[in-house]
């Protein structure tokens, strides 16, 4: 059994939960200069693996890993049919949004568009977003620095996510639309839960305690 | 000899199959025919294409999506590419066996081919086994279906295999019992069975209570079942839980030793299932689906196994012995070694060594006009 956890931030509010669930992983885990991708922790045969934000739904979503913890910007963005998402972790909280340049927004008429060009990591949410409302996204995508984009030319618009709204301000844009609001879900492989039921069912109903405990 | 390598490039999502795989295809397609045929369910074959307003229609119009089209030069009319069979057993069973007497049974096997593959099952091509029971709305008929499957899956060597039982509808009906209009009951439901459940709580309510009881119900029968029969449903979705049930106790007695797991809120791949519905797996994954539909008006269930999702899992069974048979020698040995077991290539030229060109031809043995005799390395 393998446990996905995502690098970055996101570890830091992920730690305690992953204690109180009984996942306790080995020393080197916690070094953050460790080379290592996959650990091993105190239950036997359960390893935990450290693999960037975007593809820990990947990994769950192939049966690489049974269980992970993914950003809903990132499982939306896939939006893999074998990928359960069972429970609200209520961390790494915050916003996907459309932002454009402050000087745009007074003229700007969203009624009028037919067609955006937007700059974002998240092109697959972007162009389902913008179709809702019969407005074609042509979608630059990005890795970082999206707020760039429109000072540089590139599009005026951006969708990325926001949680202080500071670098947006800082480089001159404002929050016109809330796509989605995000937050870190415990995430299943569809095969592992039907073939496995009892034992992923446990893990489970483990976080589910760790995240009511945690709440308080 | 060999042709550059560029043009031997397949469109995304198509294969050539070579020895191995396609004897362990073929084999698992004739050993299932044959259970099928035992079974009192008759052989049929639909054309590979169809016109377009007919494949696409009723239970095919989900299939729509998904499958090629191609100009009719004679009729001019447009034809579809099959990429399910299903709809077309539901075409033959409504048509040409309309008088036939019910319950009817068939059996197919054949090619589909579809636009797009997934990421997670990215083949374009694959063959489709299945078959349909039509003109029953019994239990017995659902608990038929289900068990001739998992059969089907063992009798070509699938270790593992579990049955999870979906009620794909439910979760729809009851949203719309709740006043729900159909768009937003669709993203509801899709969002449940991704089991979502912040978007569930926005909810809120009574229905929102419901749903959470209903995905809280999934998992290994034993405990499922008891929990989902004691939730406070509306009428309706109350026969659909209690017909599972019953089925479930006549799997159980039916084959004690079999995994069977519940999940009221799936619907994913069950566009045109109307009631009861069960995904196959095996250890390593899905391994085929099935359920109830309508033929026309008529009552029906079965299932489909695709093979992509079965080569690979199978054991590769040891190739049969080679023997290489010198020019001249008689079809009545050649017949026999085959009677034995054996592979004969027959040699084409007479005057090449026969040791050294049985063994350039991956063969053991060569025969030397009384016996087999191994080939020296």
């Amino acid at each position: 059994m393998i446990v996905a956890v995502p690098t970055g931030r996101i570890l830091k509010e992920l730690r305690p939960f992953l204690e109180r669930a009984g996942i306790r992983p080995e020393a080197e885990f916690d070094d953050e200069n460790s080379r290592a991708l996959r650990f091993s922790t105190l239950t036997p045969g359960l390893d935990i693996i450290r693999v960037r934000p975007f593809d820990v739904p990947t990994f769950v979503a192939f049966g690489a890993a049974e269980l992970g913890i993914a950003g809903y910007d990132v499982l939306a963005e896939f939006d893999y049919p074998d990928v359960y998402a069972p429970l609200d972790l209520n961390i790494g909280k915050c916003r996907l949004s459309v932002a454009e340049p402050a000087d745009m927004v007074a003229g700007d008429d969203p009624a009028r568009w037919s067609h955006v060009r937007v700059a974002t990591k998240y092109p697959s949410i972007t162009r389902r977003h913008f179709a809702k409302r019969g407005v074609q996204a042509e979608c630059i995508k990005l890795n970082g620095a999206m707020e760039l984009a429109p000072s540089l030319g590139l599009s005026q618009r951006i969708v990325d996510l926001v949680s202080s709204g500071a670098t947006l301000k800082a480089n001159g844009l404002v929050e016109i639309e809330r796509v989605m609001d995000v937050s870190s879900r415990l995430i299943v492989n569809r095969v592992a839960l039907k073939t496995r039921p009892a034992e992923l069912s446990d893990w489970v109903r483990r976080f589910e305690e760790a995240s009511e405990a945690l709440a308080v | 000899m060999r042709m550059p390598a560029t043009a031997s490039l397949l469109p995304a999502g198509l294969r050539d199959m070579l020895a191995a795989e396609s004897r362990q295809e073929a084999r698992a397609v004739w050993q299932i025919l044959c259970l099928m045929q035992a079974n009192g369910y008759e052989l049929v074959k639909p054309p590979l294409l169809e016109f377009e307003d007919t494949l696409l229609s009723g239970s095919g119009q989900s299939l729509a999506r998904h499958s090629f089209r191609l100009m009719d030069s004679l009729s001019q009319q447009m034809m579809a590419l099959r990429a399910d069979m299903t709809p077309q057993i539901a075409r033959v069973a409504r048509s040409r066996l309309a008088n036939a007497p019910r319950p009817l049974r068939l059996a197919y096997a054949g090619e589909v081919v579809r636009i797009s593959g997934t990421q997670l099952r990215p083949e374009r091509q694959s063959c489709q086994i299945g078959c349909e029971l039509i003109g029953s709305d019994s239990i017995h008929a659902d608990a038929e279906i289900i068990l001739l499957a998992v059969e089907a899956l063992r009798t070509i060597g699938v270790r593992g295999v579990s049955v999870d039982l979906n009620t794909p509808t439910l979760v729809l009906s009851l949203l719309q019992s709740y006043d729900y209009s159909q768009a937003d009951a669709d993203e509801l439901a899709a969002a449940v069975e991704r089991r979502h459940l912040t978007r569930v709580q926005r909810l809120g309510g009574e229905v929102s209570a419901i749903i959470d009881q209903l995905i809280a119900c999934s998992g290994s029968v034993n405990t499922a079942l008891p929990s989902l029969l004691a939730i406070g449903l509306p009428p309706a979705q109350r026969t659909q839980v209690e017909h599972l049930a019953a089925v479930v106790n006549l799997l159980k007695t039916a084959m004690p030793d079999l995994l069977l797991t519940i999940d009221c809120v799936e619907r994913r791949g069950f566009e045109y299932q109307t009631g009861l519905s069960f995904t196959l797996f095996a250890e390593t994954g899905e391994a085929g689906r099935g359920g109830r539909y309508l033929a026309g008006n008529e009552a029906a269930t079965g299932f489909t196994l695709t093979t992509d999702n079965l080569v690979g899992v199978l054991d590769t069974d040891a190739p049969q012995e080679k023997v290489y048979l010198p020019g001249g020698t008689l079809p009545a040995i050649r017949a026999s070694l085959q009677g034995r077991g054996y592979v004969t290539v027959q040699a084409l030229e007479d005057n090449l060594p026969a040791g050294s060109e049985a063994a350039r031809l991956g063969c053991r043995y060569t025969w030397d006009g009384s016996d087999i005799i191994p080939v020296e390395d």
